[in-house]
């Protein structure tokens, strides 16, 4: 047993904390975690949040939270909660995350780490020409008026790709097929669509980043042939999601159900977890306005990975770069699961985590049902990122980790290095660094986070999701 | 708190989060958002060239300070200016009256992560015998 504040983390399984209810608490709190990743999860606000989270009307099971949980408002970053919708369950914008869709693609090349070694410079310029990024850098795509905007709103990738930014192979590989249905462009307020209309196709800033990857590891062979990964191949992911639009939308809502709450009776003991049942006027608006905020991230990614495959034509000749699959780790979505042996229609809310799908689910595509969803795990600058497959039971409603989660803050990075050694630093370990700030570099350092190694290790451990390969980065290009 | 007026960035996990202080309440207002330009921009060396009015009437001055600050985000983000130096004068019926002196984005040095937004969880704006202070955790 472990004590955190006034928090009692009982151990369940070698892998898995509870922390029981208490107060208001309406379920348990359930932490995946290892011996080794529960020091940092405790001493931040994480835990508390974690419990927090427990008190929303109508949730079921668990408050949950993965093996990368930190620090967040209202939600920790890496939890996940399922409210029930037919017994008043509600839909907190708070369990959602600021950024919502947040995501991360991953692209494969037919090219190894051998072959591209003669051109890498070549192609982080031609990349750092190609990725817009951080502060008032522009985007790829100018879209031309309001309705353009509230297209892509409506239709995500498919949008995109209608105006010649990928292929339909490309859609067959994004969550939801690159659209999630739903969108209501009109509960979308106009200073959310401001900020959307000049960001489509931009990466952003923070811990956000484009990066080409090698494959040095395989844990499943079979699966990773499946998937058209091979050991040494050079790889893109991609992480951003709605920008300023998707941001703005999330203040909004959170603001208009702060003030409708005391209408349905619900108080909760944080502002950020403002939230409404599922079924009534303000939930259905957020629904909307969440949607057009997903697929408006859906197609920023779908963009900038266009941009990416320029990129590469443009510096090493190559077209053949496919996706392998496209998702969101900020996301509500109305899932049916099985509690107590009855199915139930549930807001299954995933905040930093990733839905990860076993084989054989009915939601997945035709050519990855038999290998179940691939989660895609991005590590910090310098470090690995995983792909990972979803399997039977799974836990926490199918959903995983989302990345290996902060353990310093920003102010504590910057002051143990600077970004100019620190891209000293990763050029000598072989990694290439197109930053547009320097200073901004020192923040995101790989000492700033816990090990991926760890997180991704102890999500296969504790049943959420199996390792089928591990990527090492071999040039970064950052906001 | 040193001096009378000021602020100071704290640490947070994932984000960034500013504490800021003053003797009235449109002084701490303007003390934030210096401290939050201060997390992104370096606009000591920057010349401003243009003025933006804004009068804000939220009713709370939790709300005032969330309404400022989201400002900022807008104007770097939309407007693409930097916040150089602010005026902000209260007006009646908890109403603020405020001058943002701006420069052009391109024209200062970046120094950190776009702020995109103000989060309510642990805020704080208070006045303890006219002493102001506020807390913001801000998205990055």
């Amino acid at each position: 047993m472990a004590h955190v504040a006034q928090l009692e983390l009982v151990q369940e399984t070698p892998f898995r904390w509870r922390i029981e209810q208490h107060g208001e608490m309406r379920v348990p709190g359930r932490v995946f975690a290892s011996s080794a990743l529960l020091p940092d999860i405790a001493t931040d606000e994480a835990l508390r949040q974690v419990a927090n989270v427990a008190t929303l009307p109508g949730i079921v099971e668990a408050s949950y939270a993965m093996p990368d949980v930190h620090w967040g408002y209202g939600f920790p970053i890496g939890g996940v909660a399922a409210t029930d919708v037919a017994a008043g369950g509600v839909l907190s914008p708070g369990g959602v995350g600021f950024d919502i869709s947040c995501g991360v693609r991953l692209l494969v090349s037919q090219l190894s780490d051998r072959d591209i070694a003669p051109h890498l410079s070549a192609l982080m310029d031609s990349l750092s020409r190609s990725i817009p990024r951080g502060m008032g850098k522009g985007a790829v795509w100018s879209l031309g008026s309001a309705d353009e905007l509230a297209d892509v709103m409506r239709n995500g990738a498919a949008y995109a790709v209608a105006h010649g930014f990928g292929s339909d192979a490309d859609l067959a590989r994004c969550e939801d097929g690159g659209t999630m249905a739903g969108a209501e462009p009109d509960a979308v307020s106009e200073r959310a669509r401001s900020r959307g209309l000049l960001q489509l196709g931009s990466l952003g800033s923070g811990n956000h980043f484009l990066e080409v990857q090698a494959v040095d590891t395989i844990y499943d062979p079979a699966v990773a042939k499946r998937l058209g990964l091979f050991s040494g191949q050079i790889c893109v992911m991609i992480h951003c999601g709605s920008r300023g639009l998707g941001h703005q939308i999330c203040s909004d809502q959170v603001k208009a159900m702060g003030s409708a709450m005391v209408r349905y009776g619900i108080s909760v003991p944080d502002r950020q977890l403002a939230c409404v049942p599922v079924e009534s006027v303000e939930g259905r608006s957020y629904l909307g306005a969440m949607a057009a905020a997903a697929n408006y991230a859906q197609a920023n990614r779908q963009v900038l990975a266009a941009a990416a495959r320029k990129a590469f034509f443009d510096s090493i000749g190559t077209h053949e770069i496919d996706l392998l699959y496209d998702l969101s780790h900020n996301l509500a979505k109305i899932e049916t699961h099985d509690i107590d042996g009855t199915p139930h229609q549930l807001c299954v809310h995933r905040k930093g985590a990733t839905r990860a799908l076993p084989p054989g689910h009915t939601d997945l595509p035709a050519d990855l049902r038999e290998v179940g969803q691939p989660v895609l795990v991005p590590g910090s600058m310098g470090t690995a990122s995983y792909v990972l497959a979803g399997l039977q039971p799974g836990g926490a409603f199918f959903s995983a980790c989302h990345g290996a989660g902060r353990a310093l803050s920003r102010h504590q990075a910057k002051r143990k290095i600077r970004g100019a050694d620190l891209r000293a630093q990763l050029e000598n370990a072989g990694i290439t660094v197109r930053a547009s700030s320097v200073q901004g570099l020192a923040e995101e350092a790989p000492f700033a986070y816990k090990d991926v190694d760890e997180v991704v290790a102890t999500c296969e451990l504790a049943g959420l999701a199996r390792r089928i390969a591990r990527l090492r980065p071999v040039g970064v290009v950052k906001g | 708190m040193p001096g009378d007026i000021g602020y100071r960035v704290l640490p947070h996990t994932a984000d960034t989060r500013i504490e800021a202080w003053a003797p009235a309440r449109a002084a701490c207002l303007e003390a934030a958002v210096r401290a939050l330009v201060s997390t992104f921009a370096d606009v000591t060396a920057a010349e401003a060239t243009d003025s933006i009015e804004e009068s804000f009437a939220e009713s709370t001055d939790e709300d005032l300070l969330v309404a400022v600050l989201e400002q900022v985000i807008y104007l770097v983000e939309v407007v693409g200016v930097v916040p150089v130096t602010v005026d902000f004068v209260d007006e009646k019926a908890g109403r603020l009256a405020g001058s943002f002196a701006v420069a052009p984005l391109e024209a200062v040095e970046i120094c950190g992560p776009a702020p995109k937004a103000i989060a309510l969880s642990d805020l704080v704006f208070e006045d303890r015998d006219n002493k102001w202070r506020c807390l913001v955790t801000i998205d990055v």
